[in-house]
């Protein structure tokens, strides 16, 4: 259950990361605001994950953070080149 | 001044990753089997159909009370595990030289459970960390390590720039070359903790056989042999003592460690010891409660304190994740696969990258060869060593030892194979029939398993779906990647 928050979380972060870098992702440009916003997701969405992880358990959570990092960014990795193809 | 650094480090990653990374596929691919060895176990002993969480008895440990205690009288040297989620059975063992091998009882009634000889998932972790040479292969396994972890910096240094902004760039349409780059870099970068941590608690769990805590000056020293003081001599009892009931010792035990439950016990002459469970937590401690024998009074509480201890046994508690539940363990399993298949595709570029420059040397046909019996020989001999499990009749003598001859048989016939076509300068031709053979032994495992043991399977559904499944996973892998080395041919 900890594993799917923490994936889900990193998810919206390399979605924010894959929209402040539009050029290599093949996106539009975004606008100042929606700009700050995706920083700020960044940002939060791990660092809650985090929380939420180290909460169940220290050293498991932290595990659990590490392996829903990895595997979100293989997951979009995955679906923005099959979008690019 | 950046960009000869980047050069330096560019041939340091390419060169120290490719002639440690072929040994060091061979470690992560079996590690990463380690991960479930127990399971693995009770796929190839499907005889065991013990229930997981089955009650330990009163009746189960006094049968492995008088068990050992036979066992004892006829010399031997025996050790208990007792149940746990991952294995249920009571296991009186003792070493034979190579494994631990002996009988297994049911924790319900303690009648003894009978089971074919086999050397089970204990082979893929025997294999992870001594190569199957004994220390000397601990300590190559070690040096491959601290190679990786300087390895894996020249990397980092190679890819800083571009470190986080490509963190998820992966461009399949592109040419090909740059398609193989950017997959190694994807599953680099993203499993970069992961694999850190993995190598470098592996070689802190042996470091000592390679950066030894004594002083140097003390190796040339030569060894003489210990005399004991004969006032400290205790003549031991020729005739092995009884043990006592060993229920209330393991209550005992438990309270004296925090609520922790026991693992194993180790008898001695004249007491024996209850040791804590390495699933009990991330620290993976040797803390035990002594017992005197044969009245089984309690004779103290061995812990080891201190931050540098309790340092030591995370370390070896994150390598070897014995506290790791279920779901964690299979995180473990993909970070494993994933680890691997980056220094797979490591080892493939850089074999890309000089093919065109030194295709037609001996070095560089040896240095495929090598690969492909690395890459596609060593799943093609682990499943064979499954199949081998299930096709070598049940009650045949020595069948343990069968099935690692076949296992080193077919690699050793991979290898001739993948230098036949090396000579022959026919190299893709190599890939092939290799990575069919697994799609054939992978695809074929669920089949087997069903035909051979249907009962075990009904039984117990969950660890059959998943290694046969994994067979399943490995004979796609190696169908898409051969379509995509056929597209490539055309």
């Amino acid at each position: 259950m900890i594993f799917f928050a923490t994936f889900l979380l990193w998810l919206l972060a390399f979605s924010c990361h894959a929209r402040l870098h539009p050029y290599r992702y093949g996106f539009t440009m975004l606008a100042i605001r929606e700009q700050r916003m995706a920083i700020t997701g960044r940002i939060a969405f791990p660092t809650i994950a985090l929380a939420l992880a180290t909460r169940m358990d220290g050293v498991t959570g932290v595990l659990i953070w590490f392996a829903s990092l990895s595997i979100a960014g293989l997951c979009i990795a995955l679906w923005l080149a099959s979008r690019r193809k | 001044m950046r960009e000869t650094l980047r050069t330096r480090m560019g041939w340091l990653h390419g060169w120290a990753g490719f002639l440690v990374g072929l040994l060091a596929v061979c470690i992560f691919m079996t590690g990463t089997l380690s991960v479930f060895d127990t399971e693995i176990t009770r796929w190839m002993q499907p005889e065991n159909q013990v229930p997981a969480n089955a009650p330990l008895t009163g009746t189960a440990l006094n049968a492995a009370s008088s068990l050992i205690h036979e066992q004892q009288v006829h010399g031997a040297s025996v050790f208990l595990t007792l149940p746990s989620a991952r294995s249920p059975t009571i296991d009186v063992l003792h070493y034979d030289g190579r494994q631990f091998v002996g009988t297994l009882l049911d924790p319900r009634t303690g009648t003894p459970v009978p089971v074919r000889a086999t050397m089970g998932g204990t082979f893929f972790f025997s294999f992870h960390y001594t190569l199957l040479e004994g220390t000397t292969g601990t300590r190559i396994v070690n040096i491959v390590g601290v190679i990786l972890l300087v390895a894996i910096g020249s990397g980092i240094v190679i890819h800083i720039r571009a470190l986080v902004p490509d963190i998820i760039r992966l461009r399949l349409s592109a040419a090909r070359l740059r398609g193989w780059l950017d997959a190694h870099l994807l599953v680099g970068v993203l499993f970069l903790p992961f694999t850190i941590m993995i190598i470098y608690t592996g070689v802190l769990v042996n470091v000592g056989l390679i950066l030894p805590a004594t002083p140097l000056t003390d190796l040339f020293v030569h060894e003489k042999p210990q005399t004991i003081p004969a006032s400290d001599t205790r003549a031991a009892p020729d005739i092995p003592l009884p043990l006592p009931p060993l229920a209330p010792l393991l209550a005992t035990a438990r309270n004296s460690l925090q609520g922790r439950d026991a693992g194993f016990i180790l008898f001695s002459p004249d007491h024996l010891s209850i040791y804590a469970s390495d699933a009990s937590g991330p620290f993976l401690t040797r803390d035990h409660v002594d017992f005197h024998l044969p009245d089984g009074h309690l004779l103290g509480t061995t812990t080891t304190p201190g931050h540098i201890a309790h340092t030591m046994q995370v370390m070896h508690g994150l390598h070897y994740a014995r506290f790791a539940c279920l779901d964690l363990r299979w995180l473990y399993f993909v970070s494993g696969l994933c680890a691997t298949a980056m220094i797979a595709s490591g080892l493939v570029l850089f074999l890309m990258k000089r093919r065109s420059r030194s295709g037609h040397r001996i070095g560089f046909r040896v240095g495929e060869s090598l690969t492909i019996t690395t890459l596609t020989g060593l799943p093609v001999s682990i499943l064979a060593f499954l199949w081998c499990n299930r096709l070598l009749p049940a009650s045949m003598v020595g069948r343990d030892r069968m099935e690692v001859a076949c296992f080193l048989g077919i690699w050793i016939l991979c290898t001739g194979h993948a230098s036949l076509c090396a000579s022959g300068r026919c190299m893709n031709r190599a890939w092939g029939p290799q990575l069919r053979l697994i799609a054939l032994l992978g695809g074929g495992l669920p089949v087997l398993d069903i035909l051979a043991c249907p009962r075990a399977v009904y039984n117990l559904p969950a660890i059959h779906a998943a290694i046969d499944g994994t067979g399943l996973l490995a004979a796609v892998i190696a169908l898409s990647v051969r379509r995509r080395l056929e597209g490539d041919g055309k």
